[in-house]
C-alpha cells in the first residue's frame, strides 16, 4: 500500500459529556463490565465467521450450499445471551400437519473490545453455535449484526458505542451443521 | 440559396435479413455453438440471461456511475453481501442508487403457445437426421428428437432506488421505450423468449418523519419454455443402403389371408338386406339362405397391401381394424374407398391399403361376410 496521507483515517476527539466521565474512567467501567462477563458469568457463544472471499457461490444467485461454505477458525467469545422459549409449530399451517419445534430466538450482547481482542467481527450469515448440553451443540445463523449501535442504551452515558446486541435465528436444515 | 449539409448522414450499409430469412437466422442462434440439437434452457439460463439484460439493457447512471444491478433471488443471509460488498458504507448497509432483480419462486404454466397444453404422451418428435460415419468406417443415421418444451411464465420485478427524481424518470422512460412495441426479447442460450411489462408501481417512501427517496416497480413477464437434457434424444440406426435381406425374410413380410366359415349369423336376425337381395327375396317369396364367413388379412411389421381376385360373390357386413389407423379397399383399380361395407363380384380384383396406427406391429383387417346360396332354387 502506498502510503499517503490520504491512507490514514481521519480521527476525530469525542469530548462530549466529559464534565463527569473521563476516558479513563470509561476504559475502567468497561473493565469491570468484561470481568463480569468473562470471569463471573462464564456464558460463551462460538463464532464461525463465514470467509467470504474463499466460498464459492452460485453465478446466477450467489447462493452457496452449505458444503461449500468456508468458515475461518471458530472463536470462543464472552457474551450476555438469551434464547427464547420454543415453539411448537407446523410446515403445513392449513392443515396443521408436519409438527416441529422451533428453536428459540437467540439474542446476545458482546463488548465491542471482545472482538477487537479476538481480532473477529460478526456479519450478517455467520454461524454461531452454543453448548447447550456437553453432547449438544445448538447453531444460530445472525440475522442482524447489530453494527449499528449508536443509540443511547448502547453508548456509555452518551459518549461512545461500546457493545453490540446480535439477533440469530435457528438454522434452516439442522442436517447441515452436523459435521461443522 | 441551398446551404451545405453541416452532418454527414448515417448509411446503413449493413444487410439485415427479413421475414423468413430472419427466422432461419434465429434457429441458427440456438444451434450456435451446440451439437446438432438445440441447447437445453432452464430456469437457471433465463435467470442469468435476464439478470444481463436488466445490466446491458436497461443502463443507467447517476453521477458518473453507473447504477449496480443487485440479483436478489436467493434469501440465504450472507448472498446479498456476496453482491453488495461493493456497494456498503462502513456499517455495510447498502448505499442508495442501485437496481434490484427479484423473481417469484412460483413460475405457473405459460402462455408462450397462447395457453395451449402439450400433447400428452411427452412424445419425442423427430427434428433431424444427420448422417455420420462411425468409428468401424461404416455410415449410419443419427436421428435427432425431441419432446415439447414445457411452457412457463416467469414474473420478474425490476425495481430502482434512488433519490434523484431525474433518475427515475430516465429509467422510467428506458423501460417504457423498451416495451413500446408490446414485447422485449431475452435470448437465454439462444432461445428468443418474448417478455411483457405487466404493471409499474411506485414503492417510494413517503414517510414525514422517514428516511426518502424514490422507488420504482416493474413487473416483467417472461413468457420461456423449458428444455432439459432428459428432452432430447439420440438414436442411431444403420443406413439402409448398406442392409442386406437374408433369402426368406421377405416372403414373410407378404400378408396371409384366410377364409374361416361360420355357423351362425354374426350381424344376427336383424340384418337388412341389400337391394340385391331383397329382391331375390321378392323372386323366391321367402328369405334367401346364406353362409356366413369370417376373412381374415395378417399384416405383418412393414406390409400395407394385399391384392387378389375373389372366386364367388360376397357382402362385406362390417370390417373389424386391430392397430390399423386407416384402411381402404379399391375394386378392379376402380376409386379407393373406406373399407367398411360393400359388395363383390366372382372375378374382381380387392386391393386393401392400410395404415397402421404403430409400425413396429403387426396389423390384422378382419371382414365379416355373407353370400346367398339358393338364388337358383
Amino acid at each position: 500500500m502506498k502510503l499517503t496521507t490520504e491512507n490514514i483515517k481521519r480521527k476525530n476527539p469525542i469530548n462530549r459529556n466529559n464534565f463527569f466521565t473521563s476516558q479513563e474512567q470509561i476504559n475502567f467501567q468497561i473493565g469491570i463490565g468484561m470481568e463480569y462477563v468473562n470471569k463471573i458469568l462464564n456464558q460463551t457463544v462460538v463464532l464461525y465467521q463465514v470467509d467470504r472471499e474463499k466460498t464459492k457461490v452460485s453465478d446466477i444467485y450467489s447462493e452457496a450450499k452449505f458444503s461449500d461454505l468456508v468458515f475461518k477458525t471458530p472463536i470462543e467469545l464472552n457474551v450476555i445471551y438469551k434464547i427464547d422459549k420454543g415453539e411448537l409449530k407446523t410446515y403445513n399451517a392449513d392443515t396443521i400437519k408436519g409438527y416441529y419445534v422451533k428453536v428459540g430466538k437467540l439474542t446476545f450482547s458482546i463488548y465491542n473490545k471482545e472482538l477487537e481482542e479476538n481480532d473477529c467481527d460478526i456479519q450478517r450469515g455467520d454461524y454461531i453455535g452454543i453448548q447447550v448440553t456437553p453432547e449438544h451443540m445448538e447453531y444460530f445463523i445472525v440475522a442482524d449484526d447489530g453494527r449499528v449501535n449508536y443509540d443511547n442504551a448502547h453508548t456509555l452515558w452518551g459518549t461512545v458505542p461500546y457493545y453490540r446486541s446480535i439477533v440469530c435465528t435457528t438454522v434452516g436444515d439442522i442436517t447441515e451443521t452436523e459435521n461443522i | 440559396m441551398a446551404q451545405p449539409k453541416k452532418y454527414l448522414n448515417f448509411l446503413d450499409i449493413k444487410e439485415q435479413s427479413e421475414g423468413n430469412e430472419r427466422r432461419y437466422e434465429s434457429l441458427k442462434n440456438i444451434m450456435e455453438n451446440s451439437t446438432f440439437l438445440p441447447k437445453p434452457v432452464e430456469y437457471k439460463d433465463i435467470d442469468a440471461a435476464f439478470k444481463d439484460w436488466v445490466e446491458n439493457g436497461l443502463k443507467i447512471s447517476y453521477k458518473e456511475k453507473i447504477l449496480p444491478t443487485m440479483v436478489l433471488y436467493s434469501n440465504q443471509r450472507f448472498t446479498e453481501y456476496s453482491q453488495t460488498w461493493k456497494y456498503v458504507d462502513e456499517n455495510k448497509n447498502l448505499i442508495l442508487n442501485f437496481k434490484t432483480i427479484t423473481r417469484e419462486n412460483n413460475p405457473q404454466y405459460g402462455k408462450i403457445q397462447s395457453g395451449l397444453w402439450n400433447i400428452p404422451g411427452n412424445r419425442f418428435y423427430l427434428m433431424k437426421k444427420q448422417i455420420v460415419l462411425d468409428d468401424n468406417g461404416s455410415e449410419s443415421v443419427l436421428a435427432l428428437k425431441m419432446r415439447q418444451p414445457m411452457a412457463v411464465d416467469l414474473l420478474y420485478k425490476v425495481s430502482i432506488y434512488t433519490t434523484n427524481f431525474e433518475t427515475i424518470n430516465d429509467f422510467n422512460k428506458l423501460v417504457n421505450d423498451r416495451f413500446k412495441a408490446r414485447q422485449d426479447y431475452i435470448f437465454p442460450n439462444g432461445h428468443a423468449m418474448p417478455m411483457t411489462l405487466e404493471n409499474i408501481s411506485d414503492k417510494s417512501s413517503y414517510e414525514l418523519e422517514d428516511r426518502q427517496f424514490y422507488s420504482q416497480s416493474f413487473d416483467i413477464k417472461v413468457m420461456g419454455y423449458v428444455l432439459t437434457e432428459e428432452d432430447f434424444r439420440v438414436e442411431e440406426q444403420p443406413l439402409k443402403l448398406g442392409v442386406k435381406f437374408q433369402h426368406g425374410i421377405l416372403e414373410k413380410r407378404k400378408p396371409e389371408i384366410e377364409i374361416e366359415e361360420l355357423e351362425f349369423d354374426p350381424c344376427g336376425e336383424g340384418r337388412q338386406l341389400t337391394p340385391e337381395e331383397a329382391e331375390i327375396e321378392k323372386k323366391l317369396g321367402k328369405r334367401p339362405k346364406m353362409s356366413f364367413m369370417q376373412l381374415s388379412i395378417d399384416f405383418p411389421r412393414g406390409s400395407t397391401a394385399v391384392t387378389f381376385e375373389t372366386d364367388t360373390d360376397f357382402t362385406v357386413d362390417n370390417v373389424e381394424k386391430c392397430n390399423i389407423r386407416k384402411a381402404y379397399v379399391s375394386i378392379n383399380g376402380g376409386i379407393t374407398a373406406g373399407a367398411e361395407s360393400f359388395s363383390v363380384k366372382n372375378g374382381d380384383t380387392l386391393e386393401f391399403i392400410i395404415y397402421p396406427a404403430n409400425n413396429t406391429k403387426t396389423s390384422k383387417l378382419l371382414l365379416n361376410v355373407h353370400k346367398i346360396l339358393n338364388v337358383e332354387q
